[in-house]
């Protein structure tokens, strides 16, 4: 038995170098760039996975009494459209989006003009100060951030209190969809002010000098020549801001008082109160799906114009 | 090449198409434009030349209305503009960086100043091709801006900036990015246009060269202010400052005590050299002046020549530079600091060498203080 042993080994050992071999080894800095994307791939297939789980889920039924799960079925989500709990559903998801698509208008058009003006002004006292003016409430973190808008918005708060000294009483917002909205609001402009920066600053300023020699009033330079060569960075910000404004948590739960639920309080009551990851991942999926359209569809839209108009006409 | 001067001095009469007075513009403490006085006449090609930061950019710009100033008054057309905005003032303007618009085709680049001014769709066509024709870039209004060579470029930012017949145009150092070729041939075209086309052009640049070929008048720029306006010729030959006679070419500006008595009149500098001169000059006796001898109107000699219209001094070779078309000197003279320039076609004198420089006394032209 030993020498025969002896053989096998040497014969793995012979084995392992012709596949070592017919692999190349320095063939390995090749897959170097794979390792590096690696983690990040790992991150996304995990979450990829975490996905196709809820869908998994979404479409068994549930007992809710006995807590446990029963055969494949579309209960799950006929339960998020049928009464009596449909029409619920249906308002907290019409109010997400609502609330997210006017928060997002809003802050375009203040973070716009807000990230031109940090880039174009010759002052950097001016700069800088706005730039702090506008960081110092984003990084102060959400929940202290929250509370601070609660603080002014209530009724006692400082605009009840302002609104007061006209003689107007109870003039707090809080619990209100304006309260929620001034309270998004001051997350997305900053944001937008951010991501529209670096796209402003690429263009140079003797564009829209140029521009106005060739007779385009200020109005005109915006239209023709800053807000398209600012198209990518301003394409950014809608996508962020509006994903971000979809998944808002704690302005509805907090400014909101729980009285305007957006979709992810929704969910999150159903995961802890309701105890029902069934519904909860039927729920979580729409709100997917709906949210990717929505960023989907605006492309999808301006390529089939592209198609359709520009490139027929040339 | 300045054909359009006969005409110039024509407009002499007219009133002026621009027309600066007593103009301030102060970037901090700094006044990067000093009160100016300028006007400029119908027609012609004027050019600020200056050194970079004189303030020749600064001041197109505030004709521009593309920064406002601080005092002083510019009239375009007998029109105060000071309440007129960029847009409406119907000037064009070609930048440094030409500034096309990298968004848009070479059509729609041209097309743009016609939009603006709301022209119907067909006549702003016609006109397109008209001024690509101008230009000399037939067939190339399909293509984006980056598609074209640097030469393309500018031909297209200038039928951009004259596609809808402004009167006045205005030229920021648009060639100063190109390479010598280049640069000659947009100048030529530049002629070539201003021929052809009715337009006063003003054009800024730091290139002598350029502002002599192309000008019926220089306005020389120094530290804000506008030193002295001329033509080509008379800023060369009698120029009024030092400044002036030292950016313009190779001179040799000798500083001295001016001396009119019955040996003549002489520059005398510190260190006793004594330079003749003609005794045109209004300058008091005993009074501080400049003499002032370009480098290519010095000759030299091994030996005093004996010729009486030619005047001169003793020198030795310090350098000697062999430059092509000429041979570039640096001559040591006793009683003068620095050494004299001179620019010959041969170059027979080998460094160390003892030379007589001997130069026609019209040429020497004094500036007093």
């Amino acid at each position: 038995m030993g020498g025969s042993d002896v053989a096998f080994g040497w014969r793995i050992i012979d084995a392992i170098i012709a596949l070592g071999k017919k692999l190349r080894v320095e063939r390995l800095a090749r897959v170097r760039p794979y390792l590096m994307v690696a983690p990040a791939f790992l991150l996304v297939s995990l979450l990829a996975v975490g996905i196709f789980y809820l869908g998994w889920l979404s479409i068994h039924s549930y007992d809710s009494f006995l807590l446990k799960q029963g055969p494949i079925s579309t209960d799950q989500y006929r339960r998020l459209v049928e009464p009596p709990s449909g029409e619920f559903y249906a308002n907290t998801l019409w109010r997400t989006m609502t609330m997210s698509l006017a928060v997002t208008a809003s802050s375009m058009l203040l973070g716009i003009p807000a990230a031109y003006f940090i880039v174009r002004t010759s002052s950097r006292a001016w700069r800088v100060t706005v730039l702090v003016l506008m960081l110092v409430p984003f990084l102060m973190g959400e929940i202290v951030r929250t509370f601070a808008w609660f603080l002014i918005l209530a009724n006692r708060g400082a605009l009840g209190w302002f609104l007061g000294l006209f003689g107007i009483q109870d003039g707090g917002i809080l619990g209100t969809p304006l309260g929620v909205f001034v309270g998004m609001l001051q997350v997305s402009v900053p944001l937008v002010a951010l991501l529209v920066m670096p796209a402003v600053r690429r263009i140079d300023p003797n564009l829209e000098r140029a521009a106005a020699t060739l007779g385009a009033s200020p109005a005109r330079v915006w239209r023709h020549i800053v807000l398209p060569l600012a198209w990518p960075g301003l394409a950014a910000a809608v996508i962020v801001v509006l994903l971000l404004n979809i998944a808002e948590y704690d302005m509805p739960a907090i400014l909101g008082l729980g009285r305007l639920p957006f979709v992810a309080n929704v969910i999150g009551d159903i995961y802890t109160l309701q105890q029902n990851l069934y519904l909860g991942s039927a729920f979580s999926l729409v709100l997917l799906i709906i949210s990717s359209a929505m960023i989907m569809l605006p492309f999808l839209l301006i390529r089939l114009y592209w198609v359709y108009f520009i490139a027929r006409k040339s | 090449m300045n054909v359009e001067q006969g005409i110039a001095a024509d407009a002499n009469t007219e009133r002026p198409i621009v027309r600066l007075s007593g103009v301030i513009k102060a970037y901090g403490r700094m006044n990067a434009i000093d009160n100016v006085d300028l006007e400029i006449r119908p027609r012609e090609l004027f050019t600020l030349l200056g050194p970079s930061g004189s303030g020749k950019s600064t001041i197109l710009r505030a004709i521009a209305g593309l920064i406002s100033v601080e005092q002083g008054q510019i009239l375009i057309a007998g029109d105060d503009v000071r309440d007129v905005p960029t847009y409406q003032r119907n000037i064009g303007m070609v930048f440094q960086s030409l500034a096309l618009f990298p968004h848009m085709s070479v059509f729609d680049n041209i097309a743009f100043p016609l939009r603006m001014r709301r022209i119907g769709r067909a006549e702003i066509a016609k006109k397109v091709l008209e001024s690509l024709d101008v230009v000399r870039l037939p067939n190339i209004a399909k293509r984006k801006v980056h598609e074209l060579s640097g030469g393309q470029q500018q031909r297209v930012a200038l039928a951009r900036a004259l596609v809808y017949n402004p009167s006045l145009l205005l030229l920021d150092e648009p060639f100063g990015a190109l390479d010598k070729r280049l640069r000659e041939e947009m100048q030529l075209e530049i002629v070539r246009l201003h021929r052809e086309i009715d337009v006063t052009i003003i054009n800024v640049t730091h290139d002598q060269v350029e502002a002599m070929i192309l000008s019926d008048r220089i306005g020389v720029m120094n530290e804000g202010r506008v030193v002295q306006i001329d033509n080509g010729e008379d800023l060369y030959r009698r120029p009024k400052t030092r400044f002036v006679a030292d950016f313009l070419g190779r001179a040799n500006c000798i500083d001295g005590v001016f001396r009119k008595d019955a040996d003549g009149t002489q520059v005398v500098t510190p260190g006793g050299a004594v330079l003749s001169a003609d005794s045109k000059f209004d300058i008091s006796d005993g009074a501080g002046c400049t003499a002032i001898v370009r480098a290519e109107d010095i000759e030299l000699y091994a030996a005093r020549p004996d010729d009486t219209t030619l005047t001169g001094i003793a020198g030795k070779v310090a350098l000697r530079l062999f430059e092509g078309e000429t041979v570039y000197y640096e001559i040591a003279v006793d009683g003068i600091k620095e050494p004299l320039r001179v620019a010959r076609k041969s170059g027979e004198f080998a460094p160390d060498s003892e030379v007589w420089l001997a130069w026609p006394r019209a040429r020497v032209w004094l500036v007093g203080e």
